[in-house]
């Protein structure tokens, strides 16, 4: 048996070491993706570890606030610690040309935690020169900032301040790009920040000194319901407040990290099946070369069972070295991608270690896979009598029609013998549909994604967020003057629709919900996919997600409160956004003041005609110049939707890069696999074929076409599956999201597209890797 | 001797030689080796088993490169051509007959002599006209030859492979032991088709071992030991001509065959 398998392995060496290599990739793909959905327990350990609080909560107030904090029963243990966030920080390192513009930094005073004790530094060093500054990993790795560099601040109203980066720390609420980002400074540079942020405000800019607190609650309180009782009582006094529970932190931390789990898995899952085909189709080939061999095994007396359990236990050999090759790998791939990329995406560290129950998992169902199929493919030897096979050993070819006769059939010589290639060996044509419907499935995606995120971005951000625009300007004033600078803006060149969105927290049956207000609902595009937007006092329209928890449909009536006011209100419309979890709800501004929401609408969005960066800062430029001191700040929002800076852009350009990279080794391997058994099948054919005049470049170019002509087919079948189920495929993916109609834009040139470049990979490819034809001889050909 | 110099050379070969390695060892198969063929004859290389008999063939033929020496076909040096001009040589001043025949066993025997009509451009129609009278002229029925390799006998296998072999009406028909595996009825229909198609002007240049066919032979060339050994000429084939035989026995004796 050792020597049968033996001798298998040893005439299948090319298929098998094409056959190791993809089961490689697949199980250290599958492994790693298991490895990525381990955050959410990481980090949860990390919070036990560093026994961080409940929940935190910003306010904007330079008063004592703990008198608040005391009056809420559910608070066990409080911490309040001053900070200062600036409406946009510039930062500088080591004295180079880019700078680096952020909205989201907040700075504090080091030692000044409070309850949130320490921060677990990730690198650290005190002997660095000059005031220190210590940075939250999220932010030092998203923008390359290591210890020792040298950061030059630059604020709005602040002559710019130098520091030296001396710790970088794991921040688990203030730490990764879609929350804020904490850095804390020495008490010097702290106090000198301050000092320059209360100037900016006593020249009438909006106040930057805020209070942090951190708390814990009593047992048995939930969390939200903690931070609720302090957020009203804060909201009571007037004060803009804003906080986060641990549990929600934990959401915009592991979030998009884990989004990339089901893309990888689904990846090394279609490499399995393609591994599956290759099985399948290589059994088949060695039953047929070997027929003669198992009828004389048979005839001496072995089972037929015991020649399928040797079949089956190379692939079983081959399958256990491949995927504990692949597992293994993960575990050294893991930590150089979580190095580079997933530290600056969920701003953790994360040190996986040994996991027996991923690795043998994987191991395990890879290996049942590989089993049974080879055990499947190899019945055929059940039913081959031992007479059977010895007699027609010989008989390796079954041609019962002649396809395509060349003197009938219209056409070129090459094309011709290509078709008739493709038709005879129907094994190798499976092989290559099959393989070529998954990378042009790939491929479309891939393709469809760039799309999405690079060239017109808006379907896919509002299936992220919901409402987005091209530029925000944050400004000053009462709402008079709000309307006549939104009338001023939809004068400019190129502006579409100008407008704004207020964020506020209401309650339906006892449960906060985040609800956007505004005040031109017509120009809110929220992601609505059934019904039509709010427009009226008693309208709403409510996430999916919470629609199908409250069991409410379109058209029905839900009861929406604020601080004890209560009105009904008619559900016009479902929506859905990613970020939202499918739980918002939104109210047109005469609707939320029914309740007594009292939106402040400091932002403007405005949405543009087709935008580019430069139109935008065009704009944002005009609006500055109109608007003065009132102009509290602007942001180009079209451009960092496409910037790497952008979570999900970067998530998904490394889904592209991954996912491009991985086809182009699939159809590297298979076609090096399949011009293998060619070269081996047809070696005598194509030395006739030379001796008769054929040229190696002809000959070349009919293997090439014999493998185009099964890929064509395959390609528009990939490409226009694509077509037809990405969307389906993102409404799978994100459904626990909240997403329920995907839109993203597919086009029918994505189709040509992705069909004309995988058929050209195809051919040149297969057309370079048979160059081998070139350098034998007719003669040798023939004699071999 | 100077009755042949009156003939047209069609292939001549200048300090031929052909090596191999084996096992790590260089083998010298052909060794300096001038020769000429001659235009419309029926030539026919004999010798020893390892004398280098089909190796000069598939040198002369350009289907294998000479490892040293000259090759001129009507003047043109076919060493000097890569792969793919040979190729293109092959196909249009070529035609081949093997004595394991090789046709292409996925083809019909049809495509088989199509495909190789094709390569030189020639209209598909007119292309499956002139195979049909080829296949008549060799004895192959319209039906047969829609058949696969695998589908008919030896001796209707190689008839329809010389059918492919004058497809493209070459000037000159390379044949390696055509007959070698043909029983008696066989080998005569190839030796007459063979015939038949050099009293129409094409050469042929044939290997065997089998006196019978050396019958055939306008002139017969001795290699051994790489070299040539010497050459008979018997001038044209008649049947019956029982000095013929007595003749080339003499020869092959002489030549300690």
């Amino acid at each position: 048996m050792v020597k049968l398998i033996r001798s298998n392995l040893h005439k299948d060496r090319a298929v098998m070491i094409v056959f190791m290599l993809i089961i490689m990739i697949a199980s250290m793909l599958m492994h790693t993706s298991l490895l990525i959905n381990t955050y959410d327990e990481v980090y949860d350990s990390k919070a036990e570890k560093q026994d961080i609080p409940d929940a935190i909560e910003q306010v904007r107030t330079d008063d004592d606030i703990s008198g608040i904090i005391n009056g809420c029963d559910k608070i066990s243990q409080y911490s309040v610690t001053d900070m200062i966030l600036p409406a946009e920080t510039v930062f500088t390192v080591n004295d180079s040309a880019k700078e680096i513009t952020n909205d989201t930094a907040l700075f504090y005073e080091y030692g000044t935690q409070g309850i949130a004790g320490e921060h677990s530094f990730v690198e650290r060093d005190e002997s660095v020169s000059g005031r220190k500054l210590y940075m939250n990993l999220g932010l030092a790795r998203s923008n390359g900032i290591n210890i020792g560099d040298r950061i030059h601040l630059k604020m709005d109203h602040y002559n710019g301040l130098e520091f030296t980066v001396a710790g970088i720390y794991e921040d688990l609420f203030n730490g990764v790009g879609m929350s804020y980002n904490s850095v804390m400074l020495d008490t010097q540079g702290f106090e000198q920040m301050k000092a320059c942020a209360q100037k900016a405000a006593d020249a009438g800019n909006t106040p930057q000194t805020q209070k942090l607190i951190y708390m814990r609650f009593v047992d048995g309180a939930a969390h939200k319901d903690g931070l609720k009782q302090l957020r009203e009582a804060i909201s009571a006094k007037g004060y803009y407040n804003y906080g986060y529970t641990m549990e929600l932190a934990r959401k915009a931390y592991v979030g998009i990290i884990t989004l990339l789990v089901p893309f990888l898995s689904t990846f090394a899952v279609l490499m399995i099946l393609i591994c599956i085909i290759m099985i399948i189709f290589a059994i088949s080939n060695n039953i047929s070369r070997d027929i003669r061999n198992i009828g004389a095994l048979r005839a001496v007396g072995h089972t037929a069972g015991q020649v399928r359990t040797s079949l089956t236990l190379e692939y079983l050999l081959i399958g256990a070295i491949s995927t504990a090759a692949g597992t293994a790998l993960s575990y050294v791939f893991f930590p150089m991608l979580e190095k580079a990329f997933l530290r600056g995406l969920t701003g953790i560290v994360c040190k996986t270690g040994f996991r027996p129950a991923a690795t043998f998992g994987v191991i395990a169902c890879i290996l049942l896979a590989i089993v049974l199929t080879a055990f499947i493919a190899s019945a055929r030897i059940k039913k081959l009598h031992p007479a059977t096979a010895l007699r027609f050993g010989l008989q390796t070819n079954s041609f019962k029609r002649d396809h395509f006769p060349l003197a009938d059939t219209k056409g070129g010589l090459n094309f011709l013998l290509a078709a008739k290639s493709a038709v005879q060996s129907i094994g190798q044509s499976i092989s290559v549909f099959v393989v070529i419907v998954t990378v042009s499935f790939l491929t479309f995606f891939s393709l469809m994604l760039y799309y999405n995120t690079k060239i017109d971005s808006y379907k896919f951000q509002r299936l992220l967020q919901g409402d987005t625009a091209d530029a925000y300007i944050e400004i000053t004033g009462d709402e008079a003057r709000r309307q006549e600078i939104l009338k001023e803006l939809r004068t400019y060149d190129g502006v579409s629709e100008a407008y704004s969105l207020c964020f506020q927290t209401a309650t339906i049956n006892g449960e906060d919900v985040d609800t956007y207000v505004s005040a031109e609902p017509q120009s809110i595009y929220c992601g609505v996919y059934e019904g039509k937007m709010c427009m009226q006092a008693n309208e709403t329209v409510i996430g999916g997600e919470l629609a199908k928890r409250l069991g409410v449909g379109i058209g029905d009536e839900i009861k929406i409160s604020n601080v004890g006011r209560q009105e009904r209100y008619l559900i016009t419309g479902f929506q859905q956004a990613v970020y939202g979890l499918g739980e918002r709800v939104y109210l047109t501004d005469e609707g939320a003041r029914r309740i007594g929401l009292e939106p402040s609408y400091s932002i403007i969005r405005v949405r543009m005609h087709e935008p580019s960066d430069e139109k935008v800062d065009k704009l944002l430029e005009k609006a500055k110049a109109y608007l003065g001191s009132e102009c509290v700040s602007t942001d180009n929002y079209y451009r960092y939707q496409r910037s790497e800076e952008n979570l999900p852009v970067f998530a998904s350009g490394m889904i592209n890069v991954v996912f491009i990279l991985l086809s182009l080794v699939i159809v590297f391997l298979i076609i090096r696999l399949l011009l293998k058994t060619v070269f081996i099948k047809r070696e005598k054919e194509f030395g006739i074929k030379k001796a008769m005049g054929f040229t190696s470049r002809q000959l070349r170019l009919q293997l090439s076409l014999s493998l185009l002509l099964p890929a064509i087919s395959a390609a528009l079948l990939g490409s226009v599956g694509g077509y037809f189920l990405v969307n389906p495929l993102f409404n799978a993916v994100f459904s626990s999201y909240g997403i329920k109609n995907s839109d993203l834009t597919v086009k029918p040139m994505m189709i040509a597209i992705t069909a004309l470049s995988v058929l050209a990979l195809v051919f040149v490819l297969s057309f370079i890797m048979s160059r081998k034809m070139k350098k034998v001889a007719a003669y040798k050909l023939i004699s071999e | 001797m100077e009755k042949q110099n009156k003939k047209k050379v069609l292939i001549k070969t200048e300090k031929l030689s052909k090596s191999f390695s084996v096992a790590g060892k260089q083998q010298h198969i052909i060794k300096n080796l001038d020769l000429e063929i001659y235009e419309g004859d029926f030539t026919v290389i004999m010798g020893p088993s390892g004398a280098g008999k089909s190796t000069l063939l598939y040198a002369l033929s350009g289907m294998d490169k000479p490892s040293l020496g000259s090759i001129n076909y009507c003047g043109q040096e076919i060493t000097a051509m890569n792969d793919d001009a040979l190729a293109v040589f092959r196909r249009s001043h070529c035609g081949f007959v093997f004595q394991q025949i090789y046709l292409v066993d996925s083809m019909s025997i049809m495509d088989n002599a199509v495909s190789t009509g094709m390569l030189t451009g020639q209209k598909k129609k007119a292309l499956k006209q002139k195979a049909l009278t080829l296949f008549e002229r060799v004895g192959i029925s319209s039906e047969l030859a829609g058949k696969f390799p695998a589908q008919v006998s030896g001796g209707e296998a190689q008839r329809a492979a010389m059918v492919r072999a004058l497809i493209n009406d070459p000037e000159v028909v390379f044949a390696d032991e055509p007959t070698g595996a043909l029983n008696s009825a066989g080998v005569k229909a190839v030796l007459d088709v063979l015939t038949d198609i050099n009293r129409g002007g094409q050469s042929i240049v044939m290997v065997t071992h089998d006196i019978k066919s050396a019958r055939r032979a306008d002139r017969i060339i001795y290699i051994q030991d790489g070299g040539i050994m010497g050459e008979c000429i018997l001038g044209r084939y008649q049947s019956g001509d029982k000095k013929r035989h007595e003749k080339i026995r003499a020869f092959l004796e002489d030549m300690g065959w």
